[in-house]
């Protein structure tokens, strides 16, 4: 691009107004505190980027209304950033320095978030992922990156615990995954987890993205004779994998899988067949009943937005109660000192008991659902 | 026993691919026309039989089928008579033609995303939900019908071809024009005719594939190329080396997955398809012609 005098000034001037605002913004003492969310507002994941709005618009009108934080009116700065790395940066960028933002929370999808993480490391602004779940956000030593939803790892070790548990006789598994970073990490960390109870897997099969046909995958897994089957796919394949597992009369076996499934468009492409299958998830309203929190703000969701919520309104919503939580304890919009008061979150969530651990991770434990009769149950409640 | 399933299971999408194929050869013999539009009549012809299905859930299978039939033929009609036959008209060349298929064919994606939404649909059950038992061995009811209305599909074109005047017509048309013209056949007509059983076959394997997984606006695409790759192996033209050659690639395909691996299924098939055009340029009717 050539630039030419106009031009080179209007950059210029913009570039000015960048550094020189933030200096007029950061010496304003009282009125709202800011806080950022941020999220895919717009594009193929837009729904989940609402969810995370509503979640924690929810938390944060709650605490409007009940006073205000610190006696000051939380105001939200929302931002989008499509669910794209370099759009996250940018979002980031933006509620560190123009926005002056004292925390921010987000992203959906890791690596966005992993984006925003770095920009906010350097401009020293604490963040709380809100459903990114790769390993690698909390594992890079930055001392500013909290998160909301559990790992990718400690997701599989929870189901592989499960299983363990309830069904402590099933030792040879079937692996059917999508051949992607979502697919080959839940593999490997099944794997992982597995060898402490002599769990193996016998027949690790994957697919493309796209595929529709599993005959020879769930083949080979019949004639190494699996006693039970794990699938690591997202919705559509998982709909598909669990109608042929019924086809080839393998649905009689313990079939269990992962939060991929979680969304509803599931039982409505698996109809019949997705009974009787077991998933990891973050959150699911079957598994609150016996979590007061849980009950009483479903209701109150309930009665704001006629639906059930779903995990990243869930996760969306303890962001910013956490948020509250940690400046109420720092008695300061200060970021080094809204970062060390996370640091010593002790919060009933609607997830279960929340902490953050030294990397930055909860401490909450997944939950597992049964569908039964086209519903998701509490797996946990089952007899072993 | 395994061997049973997977044999069946590669039969009926062998199927799919066959008739898919067919409207490629039927198309390619008469008109020199590679129609790369012919996956999404497959996709519209799923998705309306669907359709049908939602205004009318009690319908049996096979009335389902003529419905995906009767649209796809009608729009693969329509696709001829409104776009390719004013391209021919004007003596455009060949190659453009070709192209304004590729771009009929984004035309049905796009229109199709319109109509029917982004999402995967799912096929309420055609068939009966309890395994069959052949000779003992279990095998989904869904599978043995696909085979059953693809065999007799096939079988019905055939005889039509064979043993009807109209069909006579058409054979004589697809081999040479100018001389079936001289002799009194009405090439208009044919062309029409042509179009709207490629259609017509497409749009039956539609329905017997949405059945079998699910209806989705962009499940053309690969069925198309999977189905060109087929008429290519039985010999691009060649009426029984498609059907032939749709079977075959439906075996490649699953037991290339079984015994090579399932990640790579689809590539298999693309490399199969590079070294026919490398090794085996027409086909397996060039290599028994060559034979015989």
């Amino acid at each position: 691009m050539l630039f030419d005098r106009r031009r080179f000034m209007q950059v210029g001037a913009a570039a000015a107004a960048g550094t020189l605002l933030p200096l007029w913004a950061r010496g304003q003492g009282s009125g709202p505190i800011k806080v950022g969310a941020f999220g895919p507002m717009s594009g193929n994941a837009a729904a989940q980027g609402q969810s995370l709005r509503q979640g924690v618009e929810m938390a944060a009108k709650a605490k409007n209304a009940a006073g205000g934080l610190l006696g000051r009116p939380i105001e939200l700065v929302i931002g989008d950033d499509a669910g794209k790395p370099e759009e996250a940066g940018v979002i980031a960028r933006r509620l560190a320095t123009r926005d002056n933002v004292c925390i921010a929370l987000g992203s959906v999808s890791s690596p966005a978030s992993l984006a925003a993480a770095q920009v906010f490391r350097e401009e020293q602004v604490p963040q709380i992922v809100v459903s990114g779940t790769a390993q690698r956000i909390t594992t890079q030593g930055n001392e500013w990156v909290f998160r909301c939803t559990i790992p990718d790892r400690k997701f599989v070790a929870d189901l592989v615990d499960f299983i363990n548990e309830k069904f402590p006789r099933l030792k040879r598994f079937g692996f059917i995954y999508v051949n992607d970073d979502f697919g080959k990490g839940g593999f490997d960390s099944f794997i992982e987890a597995g060898k402490k109870y002599g769990i193996s897997v016998v027949a690790g099969e994957s697919y493309t993205r796209g595929d529709v046909d599993f005959t020879a995958q769930l083949t080979k897994m019949r004639a190494a004779n699996v006693e039970a089957i794990v699938d690591w796919s997202r919705y559509t394949e998982g709909a598909l994998i669990q109608r042929q597992l019924r086809q080839h009369n393998m649905s009689d076996l313990p079939r269990f899988g992962s939060d991929g499934i979680a969304p509803p468009a599931f039982l409505e492409l698996a109809g019949e067949a997705a009974n009787g299958v077991m998933y990891a998830t973050h959150f699911s309203p079957a598994t609150a009943a016996d979590n007061p929190v849980a009950v009483k703000w479903i209701e109150a969701f309930r009665s704001e937005f006629g639906k059930l919520p779903d995990y990243v309104h869930a996760q969306g919503y303890d962001a910013m109660n956490v948020t509250i939580q940690a400046i109420e304890r720092a008695k300061s919009i200060d970021r080094t000192a809204i970062r060390d008061a996370l640091r010593k979150t002790d919060y009933q969530s609607v997830r279960g008991p929340f902490k953050f651990d030294a990397k930055g991770d909860p401490t909450l434990v997944s939950h597992v659902v049964r569908i039964v009769n086209m519903k998701e149950t509490n797996a946990r409640l089952m007899k072993p | 026993m395994y061997l049973a399933e997977l044999l069946a299971g590669a039969l009926a999408i062998g199927c799919v691919y066959s008739l898919v194929a067919l409207g490629f050869a039927m198309i390619m013999r008469a008109t020199s026309i590679i129609h790369f539009a012919q996956g999404e009549l497959l996709m519209l012809g799923s998705m309306s039989g669907l359709s049908t299905l939602w205004l009318l859930p009690k319908l049996p299978a096979v009335a389902v089928l003529i419905c995906g039939m009767v649209a796809s033929g009608i729009l693969a009609v329509a696709m001829e008579f409104l776009v390719y036959r004013p391209l021919r008209l004007r003596r455009v060349a060949l190659m453009n033609v070709i192209t304004a298929t590729v771009g009929m064919s984004i035309l049905c994606i796009n229109a199709a995303r319109l109509l029917w939404g982004s999402e995967p649909l799912r096929y309420p059950e055609l068939f009966s939900t309890s395994a069959y038992r052949i000779a003992g061995v279990p095998v989904s009811p869904q599978l043995v019908w696909i085979m059953a209305f693809g065999v007799v599909l096939m079988g019905l074109l055939q005889l039509f071809l064979k043993r009807t005047r109209t069909g006579l017509v058409m054979q004589a048309v697809a081999q040479d024009a100018e001389v079936a013209q001289l002799m009194g056949a009405n090439l208009t007509r044919m062309m029409l005719y042509t179009f709207a059983i490629a259609g017509m076959m497409a749009g039956a394997a539609g329905v017997m594939f949405g059945s079998l997984f699910f209806s989705f606006f962009e499940m053309g695409f690969l069925l198309g190329i999977k189905g060109f790759v087929a008429a290519t192996l039985g010999g691009l033209g060649s009426l029984a080396g498609a059907m032939l050659g749709g079977i075959l690639f439906g075996l490649i395909e699953t037991f290339s997955a079984v015994y090579v691996s399932s990640a790579y299924k689809d590539a298999i098939g693309m490399v199969l398809l590079i070294a026919i055009l490398l090794f085996l340029p027409s086909g397996l009717v060039g290599l028994w012609k060559a034979r015989g």
